[in-house]
């Protein structure tokens, strides 16, 4: 339960962030915090205390499937993080473009598209 | 391993990564660089091929699918071809391939990472049209998305760098509330194959149920620019290299409706609340887009809210939950698509003159030539729905479902066909018929020329030959329907 209740307040803490803060690195370390909240969400589902490592040993899979933890989340999971850090990492070249040539960091002055 | 023939289609998503790879790779000795853009039309001719050539066995309405490394369907993904998927990734692979003919003569500054990038943003297209799986579509739209950031971000300028970080940030929280709402799906029901979710989700009265759809809907509602997050739209447009504004209004947009469709209709069998959902809010992006388009001076702002107006359209048919109302979303997807990528590689050829995209400059600059008059005349008129043209077509249908539920509702979608042709109009009157007389003539180079030409024939055709499109869209709707998906895909 207790990882559910971390997870829900750092999805909060990254949209929080990325909704309400102005400088461009805070908002990226906001989706990451967001990113790290769904993961550990993800973990939880399949979690399961005391539960094995699901690597199957033996040939029985009723009884296995009984004692191992959910492998799947921990696949999704894995996926996910390296998305994450593309993602994040993409958002850094950008944020030093941004940088490049608008001499500040904070988005409420970076608005030169209208129309 | 069970390899099924009919899904040859699917054989074009490892190419195109294939491609992609190979384009950043011979791009990085500065002497090949001038070879990446034939590797990446190779490339994606190649992969047209291998989707046509399961054109004629899936046309028809039949499904197939198959298991990757042939592990059983809970654990491999699963792989399913029918008609929405053969007719999007014939799509995909002929507009991307239309803009990868256009950008080699208007992307003048050769980077190698480009045509890699486009490859990869359209096998990530494809994996969503072809995936049977939740987390993997989450993949794939993560693929298509980040190929996109840095496509709009392309040019190292500062509006392209803006536009660039703010579709950064909106897609990725968009994308997160993909993967909550499938961690909930899995929470409450334990698998994450679309057709073993319908069949599971048929009997489930969990509560969390309903909030995953939200969460699922909403994500992607954003791909596609639904009203209440059509925000990042006109700036991404703005800001990105013409074909690759293209290629994302045209068939990234589509990836967010076929996902609405295939998650809302295939696997959560059409609760009437998403249907009302879609029905109003497809409403309100009909008349914000409408709106906001005729108040804009740039032609890519205004192409990207004609967009959210168009999208609008297509979801509001939807809604309506009739048959007749489903197979005129599915007919407006197609020439949606084709109209929105002709508007978007003619605004390429007029910055590729002009350069610039505020209408209001254009006309005294440059006066184009009768030929891509004519061309950006068939675009406008059929956006707007006039007969002969495709537009008409699928309009005409949605017209007579929306009369079905009120006449009211078909008053409302008239106007707001008649506010389309007047900031098409505008458009049209600014840049080609108030120029100079002293201004210079232009000549546009033949590969800009020829992907406009197919593209405005092909819109001709359809607008003739409606029933190119009904039936392909009759097909469609049949086959979304829960049941023959769930059947097919479980056998």
């Amino acid at each position: 339960m207790l990882a559910y209740i971390v997870a829900a307040l750092l999805m909060l803490t990254g949209i929080a962030v990325v909704a309400l803060k102005r400088n461009l690195i805070k908002k990226i370390i906001g989706l990451s915090i967001l990113g790290n909240g769904l993961h550990l969400l993800l973990i939880s589902i399949g979690y399961r205390s005391g539960g094995l490592a699901p690597i199957m040993r033996t040939a029985d899979t009723s009884a296995f499937v009984q004692v191992a933890v959910d492998p799947l989340p921990q696949a999704l999971v894995l996926t996910s993080i390296v998305i994450n850090i593309s993602v994040v990492a993409l958002g850094l070249v950008m944020t030093i473009e941004i940088y490049r040539h608008f001499k500040t960091l904070d988005m409420g002055k970076v608005r030169r598209l209208k129309g | 391993m069970i390899w099924n023939f009919l899904a040859w289609s699917f054989v074009a998503i490892p190419l195109l990564i294939a491609a992609g790879i190979i384009c950043a790779v011979t791009g990085l000795k500065r002497k090949h660089s001038t070879r990446t853009p034939f590797v990446a039309i190779a490339g994606m001719a190649t992969a047209l091929l291998f989707v046509l050539l399961s054109v004629q066995d899936i046309w028809g309405g039949n499904i197939t699918s198959f298991q990757m490394n042939a592990w059983p369907a809970p654990f491999g993904i699963t792989i399913v071809v029918d008609a929405f998927t053969i007719l999007l990734s014939v799509m995909i692979t002929g507009i991307g391939l239309a803009a990868a003919v256009f950008s080699y003569r208007y992307i003048k500054e050769r980077r190698p990472e480009y045509y890699g990038l486009l490859c990869i943003l359209m096998a990530g297209l494809l994996g969503i049209v072809h995936t049977g799986d939740m987390f993997n579509l989450f993949v794939f739209f993560e693929i298509s998305n980040i190929a996109s950031y840095a496509l709009v971000g392309y040019y190292r300028k500062a509006k392209s760098a803006e536009a660039g970080i703010k579709y950064l940030i909106v897609g990725s929280v968009a994308s997160s509330m993909i993967l909550l709402g499938i961690a909930l799906l899995y929470a409450s029901v334990g698998t994450l194959n679309m057709a073993g979710l319908s069949v599971a989700l048929a009997q489930s009265t969990s509560v969390i149920v309903p909030i995953s759809l939200a969460l699922l809907i909403s994500g992607f509602a954003f791909k596609c620019g639904l009203v209440p997050f059509h925000f990042w739209m006109p700036d991404a447009y703005q800001g990105a290299p013409s074909p690759v504004a293209a290629v994302l209004a045209a068939l990234s947009a589509n990836a967010g409706i076929y996902s609405i469709l295939r998650v809302g209709v295939s696997v959560f069998s059409s609760p009437q609340v998403l249907l009302t959902t879609l029905a109003v809010f497809g409403i309100a992006s009909m008349v914000t887009g409408a709106v906001l388009a005729i108040m804009q001076s740039d032609l890519k702002r205004m192409l990207a809210y004609s967009g959210v107006s168009q999208i609008g359209y297509i979801l509001m048919a939807v809604g309506l939950g009739t048959t007749l109302g489903m197979t005129g979303g599915v007919f407006h997807i197609i020439n949606h698509t084709i109209i929105k990528s002709l508007l978007f590689l003619s605004a390429g050829v007029i910055i590729y003159h002009a350069g610039t995209s505020n209408m209001y400059e254009v006309g005294k600059k440059v006066r184009f030539s009768p030929a891509f008059t004519y061309i950006f005349l068939v675009g406008v008129l059929a956006l707007a729905g006039i007969p002969f043209l495709n537009g008409f077509a699928s309009k005409w249908i949605i017209y007579i479902s929306t009369f079905e539920i009120t006449p009211l509702l078909t008053v409302f979608t008239i106007i707001i066909s008649v506010l389309t042709f007047a900031y098409g109009i505008k458009a049209f009157y600014l840049m080609f018929l108030s120029g100079s007389d002293s201004a210079a003539r232009t000549k546009t180079p033949w590969s800009m020329m020829a992907p406009l030409v197919v593209l405005a024939l092909l819109c001709i055709m359809i607008g003739i030959i409606p029933q190119i499109g009904t039936g392909v869209s009759e097909a469609i709707s049949a086959g979304l329907d829960p049941v023959v998906y769930a059947e097919a895909v479980l056998g």
